[in-house]
């Protein structure tokens, strides 16, 4: 056994003599060259875990409880101080995170960066150092290995700064390699190349990987053991075959349940509510919805959008960077446009355009009635909304703005009607953004754009940034408010499951292009363009 | 884009700044100075006089001739003679600037190594009880004016201990440097270290908290090669900035220091310009000091790109 963990726990100081438990008696074995994923959602202690693992807790802040075992090859090493630690960090095990570019040193040459360890650990000589690097960075696929060392980490795409990462953990020839979240920041088919490269490194080197994800669908293609973890505490354990066919734990079912999936459109997600009260809607699949929203007339109108950027090159020479070109689009009422590409496609450039807030360099956009008919919903709900107002603050701002509610129990009455519609209680109003959490900033971040009754959402990334159990929470509000109030919605995003799940059309955009169009269950079905094929290869869990 | 592209552009920027405090200058010299022919002339002149004087310094020509004149002395770097001493304005910068020189270059640069030096020992020390005591003992360093430090440093130092002279300058410059200027470098030492040490310290801890220093660890580099090799490396960045913006005093010279150690640098000069209304050398010295600033801000720029490998010579430019 390479690595056990029992009655693990880890406590967190908040201040003041008080503490927080992280993680609980947690438990795992981890065999010689096996791949196990640690599974669960923000919050659940999987990320503190491999901290914990790597000795890399923040000192002074972070206590290990006084029964918690580190086992590494059967020594505690909780209990051999931190010299026996040292020995086996960068060395025996390496670990990879989830932000390639801000976990490599900016300011040193990727290739410093890699020699740096060769030459501590492995006491290589500087030449010696610089060859093996170049072979490093051939072996996870760098193309022009012995140039690309002299690069930057900010040259590189993100695809291959997460390749120059994996290249320095192996670079040691670790017995266990630690993932954290090592695909989440990367396009899907960027995200498709890195578990290939993980799943044949560890094969090949005959490592050991502990997999730490929120993304069961990424568990499927890589692992053969699975722990999930929720508030710190495990679930459920077992083998890959074991978690996936038969869940025991509702949470786990829950977690299997409420992830859109390809080749299913139900009409709501179940939510993890549903499960832990008592598992009952878990056994029949929820029911598949009408193909197509009935469509009314079109609300909104995009003819021939472009974008540029000018970008200074030389003295007087200047270089057009577009953006977005000749895209031009139509939704109906009711109905939800769905746009996917992956960064650099030009999706949010065109949220921006279709809402009002960028002005396109050509090109005009419609909406169908009324000044505020587009109202749009960001990504980040911790930090579209002001933390120094109150949520009446946030919610009546823009009814005073423009002018909607004489006076101010009007626009408070409307304020609550709000809360009522996206779910929230209406003891909401005098509290403050940081009071909630990121589903719940999510539901206030769309009360703010229902004040002014808009015709079209435009959602860019709106549910990107929360758990799964989350995630389908808001799927669902915003689908229940299209079928109360006939709003349409333009869905960017890069999820293709998500956006299948919500979409009655789909854009397809590269490069600031449109490559693909048309009605939702047509193109996954059978796209015709091959970046569209790329893309839909690349969603995990479909095999 | 290379670097001479981005320095020439950069100086051709600079010309609207500068065209602005030539006119900024001249105008309120003009307007809000009062008319230095009653200055000049004393209180007993007679209309006569002041005519003569008006005369004599171009005051009664138009405003667009005299502007050609301010402009003329700025290009040729000829602003006349003091009004108070009829010393060549030229001549008076030329002979001041060693002895600020060589009372500030020392000043900054053991500023500049002490404070880092600090900022990474309470860095790497930080919450401990050092780094707690350091950092009340520079908010209360700072928070006393300098002129209690030099008082009391020339009655201790130099009048009871007698360890250095208590004012003076002499044309040798080592003397200088190992004689006269080591009190008043000390005093100055001891008020700007606290406010670089406690600017540099959260320069250091920023980066401290970094994901790359994270992965450093997780790599199993020693803290000692992290905080020497890694997080310097990137604190350099924003200290070498901040020390080039500081340049430009050098030139103004320490006005309290070279006036309480009679040393006969510009910012002595200066102060007493200004008490005698010496309109050439206020004006020839606003004038530097805005094109040193200029040059000063240009030479971090540079700096700045030189270090930081992410900032591009490319300016992107917004629509």
């Amino acid at each position: 056994m390479l690595l056990r963990v029992r009655n693990l726990r880890v406590d967190f100081q908040t201040g003041r003599g008080r503490s927080t438990t992280a993680v609980r008696n947690l438990g795992f074995d981890l065999p010689e060259r096996t791949t196990l994923a640690l599974v669960g959602e923000s919050g659940s202690g999987k990320s503190v875990t491999a901290l914990s693992l790597m000795g890399l807790l923040p000192q002074g802040l972070a206590q290990l409880g006084g029964e918690s075992e580190i086992v590494w090859q059967g020594h505690n090493l909780l209990q051999g101080g931190e010299e026996r630690w040292q020995a086996l960090r960068g060395r025996e095990m390496a670990m990879i995170f989830q932000e390639p570019m801000t976990s490599l040193n900016p300011v040193f040459p990727v290739g410093a960066q890699l020699m740096e360890g060769l030459r501590l650990h492995m006491g290589l000589s500087r030449q010696a150092a610089r060859d093996r690097a170049a072979e490093l960075l051939e072996l996870v696929g760098i193309p022009e290995p012995r140039r690309r060392l002299d690069a930057y980490p900010h040259e590189l795409s993100g695809g291959q700064q997460q390749r120059v990462m994996i290249a320095m953990a192996i670079s040691t020839h670790p017995r266990l390699l630690i993932a954290d979240e090592p695909t989440t920041a990367l396009d899907v088919t960027i995200q498709r190349q890195i578990m290939e490269l993980l799943m044949k490194l560890q094969q090949d080197m005959g490592m050991s990987m502990l997999f730490i994800t929120h993304d069961l669908a990424l568990v499927s293609e890589l692992a053969t053991q699975v722990v999930v973890m929720r508030h710190g505490e495990l679930r459920e354990a077992g083998s890959l075959r074991q978690v996936f066919d038969a869940p025991a734990d509702p949470y786990t079912q829950a977690l299997l349940a409420c992830r859109p999936r390809m080749g299913e459109r139900p009409r709501r997600l179940p939510v993890i509510e549903d499960f832990m009260r008592g598992a009952t809607r878990a056994a029949s699949p929820p029911p598949q919805r009408s193909p197509v929203s009935p469509g009314g007339e079109v609300l909104l109108t995009a003819r021939g959008l472009c974008k540029h950027y000018v970008i200074r090159e030389g003295l007087w020479k200047q270089r057009v960077f577009s953006a977005v070109r000749d895209v031009s689009l139509e939704v109906g009422q009711g109905r939800t446009l769905g746009v996917v590409g992956e960064s650099g496609s030009g999706k949010t450039t065109l949220g921006l355009m279709l809402a009002g807030i960028l002005r396109p360099d050509q090109g005009s956009v419609e909406v169908g009635t009324g000044p505020h008919g587009v109202q749009i919903v960001f990504q980040n709900p911790y930090a579209s909304l002001n933390p120094r107002f109150t949520v009446a603050h946030i919610l009546m701002e823009p009814l005073l703005l423009h002018g909607v509610g004489t006076t101010r129990l009007e626009r408070e009455e409307r304020a609550r009607e709000l809360l009522d519609q996206v779910g929230l209680p209406r003891n909401a109003m005098g509290r403050y953004p940081h009071e909630f959490s990121g589903g719940q900033r999510q539901r206030i971040a769309i009360a703010r754009c229902l004040a002014l009754r808009p015709e079209v959402l435009v959602c860019d990334e709106s549910v990107s940034a929360l758990d799964v159990s989350v995630q389908a929470q808001v799927l669902n509000l915003l689908r229940d408010l299209q079928d109360e109030y006939h709003m349409s919605y333009v869905f960017i995003s890069h999820d293709l499951a998500v956006v299948h799940h919500m979409a009655d059309d789909i854009l397809v955009m590269q490069q600031g292009r449109v490559v693909e169009a048309g009605p939702a269950d047509r193109l996954f079905a059978d796209p015709q363009h091959p970046y569209t094929r790329r893309l839909l290869e690349a969603v995990p869990g479909r095999r | 884009m290379n670097w001479s592209a981005f320095i020439l552009r950069r100086l051709l920027q600079m010309i609207p700044t500068l065209l602005g405090v030539v006119l900024l200058v001249f105008f309120l010299f003009n307007w809000v100075g009062g008319d230095p022919a009653y200055l000049l002339a004393g209180k007993m002149a007679s209309p006569e006089d002041i005519a003569n004087i008006r005369h004599q310094l171009g005051l009664d020509r138009s405003v667009v001739y005299q502007l050609w004149v301010f402009v003329k002395q700025i290009v040729t770097g000829d602003f006349g003679l003091s009004w108070a001493t009829r010393e060549p304005v030229s001549h008076i910068f030329r002979t001041r600037l060693g002895p600020s020189l060589t009372l500030l270059v020392p000043m900054l640069v053991l500023e500049t190594g002490v404070a880092v030096s600090l900022a990474l020992l309470v860095a790497a020390l930080r919450g401990q009880w050092l780094d707690r005591t350091l950092m009340v003992t520079s908010t209360v360093v700072m928070s006393i004016s300098l002129l209690v430090y030099i008082i009391v440093g020339q009655y201790v130092f130099a009048s009871l201990l007698g360890w250095f002279p208590v004012k003076g300058w002499s044309d040798d410059l080592w003397r200088n440097l190992t004689s006269y200027a080591v009190l008043p470098i000390l005093l100055g030492l001891f008020v700007s270290v606290a406010p670089s040490l406690r600017l540099y310290r959260t320069f250091i801890l920023d980066e401290i908290h970094q994901d790359y220093v994270r992965t450093a660890r997780a790599r199993g580099f020693s803290e000692r090669r992290i905080l020497l090799v890694h997080v310097l490396r990137n604190a350099a960045i924003p200290i070498v900035t901040n020390v080039l913006m500081g340049l430009p005093g050098l030139l103004t010279g320490a006005f309290l220091l070279e006036r309480f150690f009679a040393i006969p640098g510009i910012g002595r000069e200066i102060i007493m310009a200004v008490e005698r209304s010496d309109f050439p050398v206020i004006k020839a010295a606003t004038v530097y000091v805005a094109v040193a600033t200029l040059l000063a801000n240009l030479l971090a720029d540079m700096l700045y790109r030189a270090l930081d490998p992410r900032v591009s010579l490319e300016g992107k430019q917004d629509d």
